[in-house]
């Protein structure tokens, strides 16, 4: 009896510590970016050079975007709970401003995005999951007064390398498929076709997603009549 | 008077040449061909400090069955592969680091246990040929860890990391950059003397098990599996269970080298996924034979010395090959060719000297029976 | 009736039925997953034949007490050298594989009387230590091979010159000149390698005489019980090294048959992995590590032949996939191991009335 009780805790406390051992060991990359923020109507301008520390390690310095350069540095992290420092620098090398901050990311979200003027003009989704899921419905769709019809099948490529096929909605068909797609400039490539697969329509669009955001719905129809609201956040 | 003591010198030397005739064998290839490979001092020890880093681990997994008399387990193939599934998985996860060692090691435990458990019942319906069958088993579950890695993971096993996937879409690479694990244990407590850096930490590991391996043998349990490898009738007869303790004997070594496996694969710091495991079983028993163990006793001891003088050969062997007949290939089969006649002759060593001490018994039997019989 | 039956299961016993029943399953399998059963077929004698006179070579050591012959590769190195040294001679033909054969023995009694005198001293350890002198012996003939001075262009690497390829094709000399030995081929898919099956059962036959000789008693006597055999005057450890030797030999010249089949010589580490299969084809037949017969030969090439034949091609086109390499592995070596952990059961003897 008592044998019995030691094993099954010993069981209990290794699969304990295993996901503690998950948690704290997983990978999160976090891309810092000092690039501009967009979130509705506000807007923030990146800055000169910043200085960023994270949880205490190599401090990197990052200059405003020009040319090519996207304004980014990337630093791989493990564990939920991090520590950020941040100094805007002038041409000196001296320090203007400095803000320090913790904040914890989810076990779930393997890749982030860390945007410093959003961080020191303290706006919702600084850091959020670069991993952004987009929910394509193939549904009816209704702008001023009208409604627009579905298609019977229509295959969706989500930046070039993810294929999603939907029907429309019935028969055990709910008319939604969903995709990952990383970081904020994106193309939908959309082909309408017939039940022998021939295209009879295809579309193509770019879009940019704000950092904030990370679930996303297009509806096809709104996007074929260039219609308003065609891309939203996703409600669950 | 003295024609005796000088004759009991004359043996005790003759027993010292043919007990440590491996080792000595070994040392005396190592004076000859050192020289021969051109190879640094330096580089040498380098070489050795790490692979005794490297394999320690799992030499030292193969002593507990040798106590049980279960001969040299060549099942401790199984152990390595749980680790790499393991592995596998903790590379999937994208888990970093330290953690992702202790991960590896908790999660490959459930089916190293399994596996030597299936092992250990193997292994008890084929007593007196547990070396072969072990060998025969080995290849068996490395067609099964085919099954599950090559074409299981990827389609009915769900794997997200699309780096570690083959092509094809399913099955796993066939060599995996170990980038979060590597040297993460080697390098948790640096220390660098002339240049050459000492990894401490996988060290103490080692040492922890030889403290492990020190004291289970003083338990009941070890105790148990002396007394099984002595005589398994007696022991059965002394109400010791025999049968369930030679099963413990070898999931405890499948375990140790599931473990010894992770510390060599993280040392190494990329995994073959079909090939890393499959000569450990012939390496690691091979090294603890050239340290001067047998089939019926091995040591700690045994083990490092083992290590460090097959080792030394494998490193020498092609260069001296190269030298001596101008071909390297030469010296890569000597080495393949050192590796398997150093077995043999060890097991025909000790199977010699067993034959020689039953003529002996017997012998002495008889003696003992005219003396009995003319003193009636 | 019912007892004829349950005779022949006792004789046969349960796994080689479960076994045989396994192997007429996949036979009718093939057809509904288009499988031609009739290549299948001539594939299975096909390597029944190649395989044969290997397992053969297990009989007389397992005959003489000296376990199962893990140390085959000796006899398969002889072999070699007859191959070798018969194409070195551009010797073509059943002229040029008997030359083979005619070269191979020597060697192979030389090499069997070695590995003999080194069983004898190691009594009770014999197929461990066969294992690692075929390993060995393997290794060391890989570097003989390098430097032997054979110069056939046929034979030797042709940039930069000297030793032998790894792999030697014998389609110009006596590629299969025993197969196609009065072949009967039926249709497209029926081939019946007759000369092959009959050098086959001239093997069986010449071993099987052996056994009938005074040697051939004596050293099954000496295999038995060689307390016993000692004390009938007979000198165990004489009949010991003739096993070995016999069981070499036929080694060298089952690899000559094998290779006529093949089409290639294959050196260096080719021999390496080859007791295997012929240590499970006799184990499948029904032997023990204590006794062997021709019948067990026979029942357990064909039965380890035709597994490791049907399967892979019955399932891969079941699932669709080629996995014929990773359940070679499964079944050969789930084969052998079954047969290593099997517990050897003593039938009682009946008595008739």
């Amino acid at each position: 009896m008592k044998g019995w009780i030691l094993k099954s805790s010993l069981i209990i406390i290794l699969i304990v510590l295993a996901v503690f051992l998950y948690i704290i060991g997983k990978e999160h990359v976090i891309f810092v970016e000092n690039n501009t923020f967009i979130s509705g109507e506000k807007v923030y301008e990146p800055y000169e050079i910043v200085r960023v520390t994270l949880d205490g390690g190599e401090p990197v310095e990052i200059k405003k975007p020009k040319g090519r350069s996207l304004g980014r540095s990337k630093v791989s992290t493990t564990g939920l709970n991090h520590s950020i420092l941040v100094e805007i620098l002038d041409d000196d090398d001296q320090v203007i401003e400095k803000k320090e901050a913790k904040f914890s990311v989810k076990n779930s979200e393997a890749e982030l995005l860390l945007n410093i003027p959003a961080f020191m003009n303290d706006a919702e989704g600084w850091v959020a999951n670069n991993q952004k899921t987009i929910y394509v419905e193939n549904k009816p769709f209704t702008a001023d007064g009208k409604t627009y019809e579905p298609y019977e099948f229509v295959r969706v490529i989500l930046d070039r390398s993810k294929s999603l096929e939907i029907k429309k909605p019935g028969d055990g068909h709910t008319g939604m498929d969903s995709g990952v797609v990383t970081d904020l400039r994106h193309t939908l490539y959309i082909e309408i076709m017939d039940e022998n697969e021939t295209v009879l329509e295809s579309k193509e669009v770019s879009y940019t997603v704000e950092h904030a955001q990370v679930k996303l719905l297009i509806n096809i129809p709104a996007v074929m009549y260039d219609l308003d609201g065609w891309i939203t956040d996703y409600e669950d | 008077m003295n024609n005796i003591k000088s004759q009991e010198n004359k043996n005790k030397v003759q027993r010292f040449f043919i007990n440590n005739a491996v080792p000595l064998l070994f040392i005396l290839f190592a004076v000859l061909a050192i020289p021969m490979s051109d190879l640094s001092v330096e580089y040498l020890i380098a070489e050795m400090i790490t692979r005794l880093a490297r394999y320690s681990f799992l030499v030292l997994a193969l002593l507990i069955p040798v106590i049980a008399g279960m001969g040299m387990n060549f099942g401790i193939v199984l152990g390595a592969m749980a680790g790499q599934i393991g592995l596998i998985f903790v590379m999937d996860w994208n888990v970093m680091g330290i953690p992702a060692f202790f991960l590896a090691i908790i999660i490959s435990m459930p089916l190293a246990i399994f596996l030597g458990w299936m092992a250990g019942i193997a292994l008890n319906h084929a007593k007196g040929r547990e070396m072969v069958t072990s060998y025969i088993l080995g290849f068996f579950i490395n067609g099964v860890y085919q099954l599950i890695v090559l074409y299981s993971m990827g389609s009915i096993i769900p794997i997200s990391n699309s780096q570690i996937v083959l092509p094809r879409g399913y099955g796993i690479r066939n060599a995996i950059d170990l980038v979060n694990l590597r040297k993460s244990v080697d390098r948790l407590i640096p220390l660098e003397i002339n240049g050459i850096e000492i990894p401490v930490m996988t060290f103490i590991l080692v040492a922890i098990l030889c403290v492990f391996i020190i004291w289970f043998r003083k338990t009941k349990l070890g105790q148990d599996m002396r007394a099984v490898g002595q005589n398994m009738e007696v022991a059965r007869n002394a109400g010791i269970p025999v049968e369930r303790t030679r099963i413990l004997a070898i999931v405890i070594s499948t375990v140790l080298a599931c473990i010894g496996q992770i510390i060599f694969l993280q040392n190494i710091g990329t995994m073959n996924t079909y090939n890393s495991h499959e000569q450990i079983g012939m390496f690691s028993i091979a090294a603890l034979l050239v340290g001067g163990a047998s089939v019926a006793k091995a040591s700690i001891k045994n083990a490092f010395v083992g290590i460090i003088l097959f080792h030394i050969m494998f490193v020498v062997a092609p260069r001296a090959g190269k030298t001596l007949m101008g071909e390297a290939q030469i010296g890569e089969y000597f080495r393949v060719f050192v590796s398997y006649a150093i077995i043999a002759i060890a097991l025909a060593l000790h199977a010699w000297r067993k034959n020689k001490e039953a003529e002996f018994a017997r012998r002495s039997l008889r003696v003992d029976a005219d003396a009995a019989g003319t003193s009636e | 009736m019912m007892e004829k039956i349950k005779d022949f299961i006792e004789a046969a016993g349960w796994p080689r039925l479960i076994i045989g029943l396994f192997l007429l399953v996949l036979f009718i399998t093939a057809p509904f997953v288009e499988v031609n059963i009739f290549t299948s077929i001539s594939d299975v004698i096909v390597r029944f034949g190649m395989w044969g006179i290997l397992v053969l070579a297990m009989v007389p050591m397992v005959q003489g007490g000296c376990g199962l012959n893990f140390g085959l590769p000796l006899g398969i190195i002889a072999g070699l050298l007859g191959a070798v040294t018969s194409v070195e001679l551009q010797l073509t033909g059943i002229g040029g594989f008997l030359s083979a054969v005619a070269i191979a023995v020597p060697f192979g009694i030389g090499l069997g009387l070695l590995y003999g005198v080194l069983l004898n001293r190691v009594k009770g350890d014999e197929m461990t230590i066969a294992l690692y002198v075929g390993f060995s012996s393997v290794a060391a003939m890989s570097m003989a091979w390098l430097k032997l001075p054979y110069k056939s262009p046929d034979m030797i690497w042709a940039y930069g010159g000297s030793g032998l390829r790894t792999t030697i094709s014998v389609e110009k000399f006596w590629y299969h000149s025993l197969n196609d030995f009065w072949t009967i081929q039926i249709g497209e898919h029926f081939y019946f390698p007759t000369g092959m099956i009959l050098f086959f059962a001239l093997m069986c036959l010449l071993v099987w005489a052996f056994f009938h000789t005074k040697t051939g008693t004596a050293m099954t006597a000496a295999g038995s019980n060689p307390e016993y055999a000692r004390a009938s005057g007979v000198n165990v450890n004489k009949m010991r090294i003739i096993s070995v030797v016999l069981s070499t030999v036929l080694g060298a010249v089952g690899i000559i048959v094998y290779e006529q089949s093949f089409g290639f010589i294959q050196l260096y580490l080719g021999p390496f992995w080859m007791a295997f299969p012929a240590v499970a084809g006799i184990l499948l037949g029904g032997a023990s590590v204590h006794k062997a017969t021709i019948m067990n030969v026979i029942v357990g090439t064909f039965l380890f032949q035709g597994i490791l034949t049907m399967t892979p091609s019955v399932i891969n086109n079941i699932i669709q996939t080629d996995m014929s390499e990773t359940i070679r592995i499964i079944v050969s070596n789930g084969l052998i191991l079954y047969a290593l952990t099997r517990t050897i059961t003593i039938k009682s003897a009946k008595v008739k009335a």
